[in-house]
């Protein structure tokens, strides 16, 4: 196991705790199950942290027959909290937790990544390859802000960190298989190859996995972009006419590209050979 | 004002004789050559280089509109008919006003399902 990890996870009287951070603020994390305090050290390793003076919410996770039940704070009884299947389903929800610390950023379904300065935001739907674009760039020398959620802080046009470990899909596989789990793997990243403050927004992509496809990255136009952004917004109903002005002024402002592909490091290829010397703009 | 793009997007047809401006009654539940359609002033919009952004903050719904419907959204302005939106921008679509009044109805009652548009008090 991972120094950090040792250093975040008790074992008390059967019971693991992990304080996950997410810049200044931090959830701690209770649980009786050892494979879901094994996961979430590896799926959170780089957020993982000291124990907090006071964390945003405290969740115990449980195991139970039907899965794991997971509790908020102060929540009690048998039927209390909800009932997560299997442990992706405890990492998403644990990832949902931290977003929620930080309410006053735009959360979107989004990979990001960066370099020279600069982010590039990846946002798509499930199976468009946010993970396997991200971790291809980050491959060749990108630094990693996230591969599935990125919050947004709306004054600053910047894409905050939130490096939770990247899965990332076999190429072999099929994308609609029955057990995601065991199509995907975990991508390590190290340290240094994670940003650890906010990124300035310079571009977006909307990556669309086709299969036999070759990779194409080609203008879009603002409206549909917009549209896209929209369907990615995970808080939007938090900020209402403000995301939608925020959304409007951001694809006047930065380059929107429509990426197909089926083979994502030839995609990330042609990433940085377009993008490259626009990310060089915005950070000279 | 009819947003100045709507020239080169509105999708132009062969003039047809004999049709009538006011060819679509006034429907029950539908919108007519009469209907005067007037944007909600709570809706918000942001105009974007190929169309427009609006925000309904009562069902915290957006929408993007095109070019075409951005023009039929600008003469929402409760003074114009259905008929008047479609006759002005007949004058720039290179299509006859009876041949655009069905689009125009139809994009008006989409916009007024969607809580973007009433119609005019004064009607």
């Amino acid at each position: 196991m991972h120094c950090i990890e040792r250093l975040a996870i008790k074992n008390k009287a059967n019971t693991q705790t992990l304080h996950i951070k997410l810049l200044r603020n931090a959830i701690t994390v209770r649980t009786d199950a050892s494979e879901v305090a094994e996961w979430l050290a590896r799926s959170f390793s780089l957020m993982l942290a000291q124990q907090p003076r006071r964390p945003s919410f405290e969740v115990q996770i449980l195991r139970s027959t039907d899965g794991y039940r997971i509790l908020r704070d102060c929540e009690a009884g048998p039927s209390a909290g909800r009932l997560l299947p299997n442990l992706a389903e405890v990492r998403r929800e644990v990832a949902i937790m931290l977003m929620e610390t930080r309410p006053e950023l735009l959360w979107l379904h989004a990979g990001a990544v960066a370099k020279g300065g600069a982010a590039v935001l990846l946002p798509g739907p499930w199976g468009s390859g946010k993970s396997s674009i991200a971790t291809s760039l980050c491959a060749s020398g990108w630094f990693y802000l996230s591969d599935d959620m990125v919050g947004i802080d709306m004054e600053k046009n910047a894409a905050v960190p939130f490096p939770i470990t990247p899965l990332v899909r076999e190429p072999t596989c099929a994308l609609h298989a029955d057990h995601w789990m065991a199509i995907k793997r975990e991508f390590r990243l190290s340290k240094r190859s994670v940003c650890k403050k906010p990124q300035p927004l310079a571009v977006a992509v909307f990556p669309e996995y086709k299969p036999n496809a070759p990779a194409n990255l080609n203008r879009c136009d603002t409206l549909a972009a917009s549209m896209k952004l929209f369907e990615s917004c995970m808080n939007f109903r938090q900020h209402g006419e403000k995301a939608v002005a925020y959304i409007a002024e951001l694809v006047r402002k930065i380059p929107v590209y429509q990426l197909t592909y089926s083979f994502a490091p030839v995609a990330a290829a042609e990433i940085e050979h377009t993008l490259e010397p626009l990310l060089g703009e915005v950070s000279g | 004002m009819v947003a100045p793009s709507a020239q080169k997007h509105w999708p132009k047809k062969a003039p047809t004789q004999n049709s009538m401006l006011n060819s679509i009654p006034d429907e029950a539940g539908g919108v007519g050559p009469s209907f005067k359609p007037r944007r909600r002033s709570t809706v918000r919009q942001h105009e974007l280089p190929d169309g427009l952004l609006i925000f309904n903050p009562q069902s915290l719904k957006a929408f993007a509109l095109n070019a075409s419907a951005s023009a039929v959204w600008d003469l929402c302005d409760g003074n114009h008919t259905i008929a008047d939106i479609a006759l002005e921008l007949s004058q720039c679509a290179g299509r006859t006003p009876e041949e655009l009044l069905p689009d125009v109805a139809t994009a008006v009652q989409k916009l007024l399902e969607l809580g973007l548009v009433e119609q005019d008090a004064l009607h």
